[in-house]
């Protein structure tokens, strides 16, 4: 019998040290695309603190409305980066990326997406979106997003959050719907 | 042949390490219900599609399976071994580059080229084991004169490349894989997405979660030279699972899927 509890004590175990809290982080705000149109903006990310184990979280994703452009802010050893993609970004100048790691965007006030907490997270932009012949442009849709500030912009960041045995995240938000 | 940029667009996926039949294996409709997902209100002509491999697999392991059998009397001694040799088997084959590896990768290829041959833009979703398929069958394509002319992504028969949960950064396969094809002289770039949770076994080794600094993934195959041509992401992603639930659960990631919609639409 003594074996049968210990057996049941360790699936248990097992099941719980499965188990995390999934987080969910978003803000939005309204400004202006590079195409000088008012336009709704998304930002957000995800983290998971599991029982055992470090945290993980990100990376960061910016949805511009009525923009074909997703872009991804990734954790790097140095900070949080939105790194521009040679064909896709060009500088504020003009000039279109031609190198791996162009700096397009940047959290200025946190380094890891796992310290931020609800608040204020701060944002700078600092491409354009370049395109090509295989660019996608449906009427009201096209790659511009949010536009190059010196400013950085100001997110005001909510947090809701998840317990579960097996890890269930959260429903990430959705684009913006295109109001033009 | 000609890839027409107006045209509905493919997203090709290959599956990883697998227990079961080629029936079984259906991650094209997970990833087009993540792309619906994502895609809020964005009109884009789109279609998913699958390359299996792991009945190829099978009929090479056959002869152990058999021999499993006959050994084990009891069922469960006889289904544990032989869901072993099933997951270990497809790890061997694409690890020793068999006959059955090559197998692979042709149809693999064979797929790719009737999809280009229709003329609509493709894009490869790898996961696991399959990343080590695309990425050879992509090098190999890349190394083919007629494809990938830097000038005009029209003659390329992969637009983009997203990974998922890759082994490459692991030794054992990176060892044969040591550089990419280089894309020569031109302006286009091919775009390689690597997404990795941080607590997959499968790619760091790491169950307690790999420190990012100075691990790299597929960005260790970039080099200076303005002829490579190529654009190498790896991109850390919470897939909300730890351990092993991690290595399956970035079909369902919605970061991943708006890394894809990024690169099909621009």
């Amino acid at each position: 019998m003594n074996k049968l509890y210990c057996l049941i004590l360790i699936i248990f175990s097992l099941f719980f040290l499965q188990g995390c809290t999934n987080k969910l982080y978003h803000g939005e705000i309204e400004t202006l695309n590079s195409n000088g149109q008012e336009s709704k903006v998304v930002f957000y990310w995800t983290k998971t603190e599991p029982i055992i184990g470090s945290d993980k979280a990100g990376p960061g994703i910016l949805m511009t409305e009525c923009s074909t452009r997703r872009l991804t802010f990734s954790e790097t050893e140095d900070g949080i980066y939105f790194f521009g993609t040679q064909g896709m970004d060009k500088l504020a100048d003009q000039t279109p990326v031609t190198t791996q790691n162009i700096h397009c965007g940047k959290i200025v006030n946190e380094m890891k997406f796992t310290n931020i907490q609800a608040g204020a997270v701060n944002i700078k932009i600092e491409c354009l979106a370049d395109i090509d012949e295989f660019t996608t442009l449906t009427g009201r849709y096209s790659p511009a997003y949010i536009k190059v500030s010196k400013q950085p912009y100001a997110f005001e960041i909510m947090e809701s959050s998840n317990w579960s045995f097996f890890g269930e995240p959260l429903d990430a938000p959705s684009q913006p719907e295109c109001r033009q | 042949m000609t890839v027409d940029p107006g045209k509905s667009k493919t997203v090709l996926v290959i599956h990883g390490v697998q227990t079961g039949k080629d029936e079984g294996q259906n991650q094209h409709i997970t990833i087009k219900e993540l792309l619906e997902n994502r895609l809020g209100d964005i009109p884009l002509e789109y279609d998913t599609d699958i390359y299996r491999y792991e009945n190829i697999n099978d009929q090479a392991q056959s002869k152990y399976r058999k021999l499993n059998k006959y050994f084990n009397l009891t069922s469960i001694a006889t289904y544990l071994p032989d869901k072993a040799i099933d997951l270990i088997g497809d790890v061997v084959t694409a690890r020793q580059d068999t006959s059955t590896a090559a197998q692979i990768r042709k149809g693999f290829k064979q797929k790719i080229l009737q999809i280009f041959e229709n003329g609509n833009p493709c894009y490869i979703v790898a996961h696991s084991l399959g990343t080590i398929y695309a990425f050879d069958v992509i090098n190999e394509l890349i190394a083919d004169n007629r494809f990938f002319d830097r000038t005009s992504r029209r003659n390329w028969p992969v637009q983009g490349l997203v990974t998922v949960g890759s082994p490459l950064g692991i030794s054992m396969f990176k060892k044969s894989r040591t550089k990419v094809s280089p894309l020569g002289v031109g302006t286009k770039w091919l775009r390689w997405l690597n997404y990795w949770d941080r607590t997959d076994p499968v790619v760091s080794g790491a169950i307690f979660g790999k420190s990012l600094r100075g691990y790299h993934i597929a960005e260790k195959y970039l080099n200076a030279s303005p002829k490579q041509g190529w654009v190498i992401r790896d991109i850390p992603v919470d897939t909300g699972k730890t351990w092993l639930l991690a290595h399956v659960a970035y079909w369902e990631n919605p970061m991943v899927g708006e890394g894809l919609i990024d690169l099909m639409l621009n």
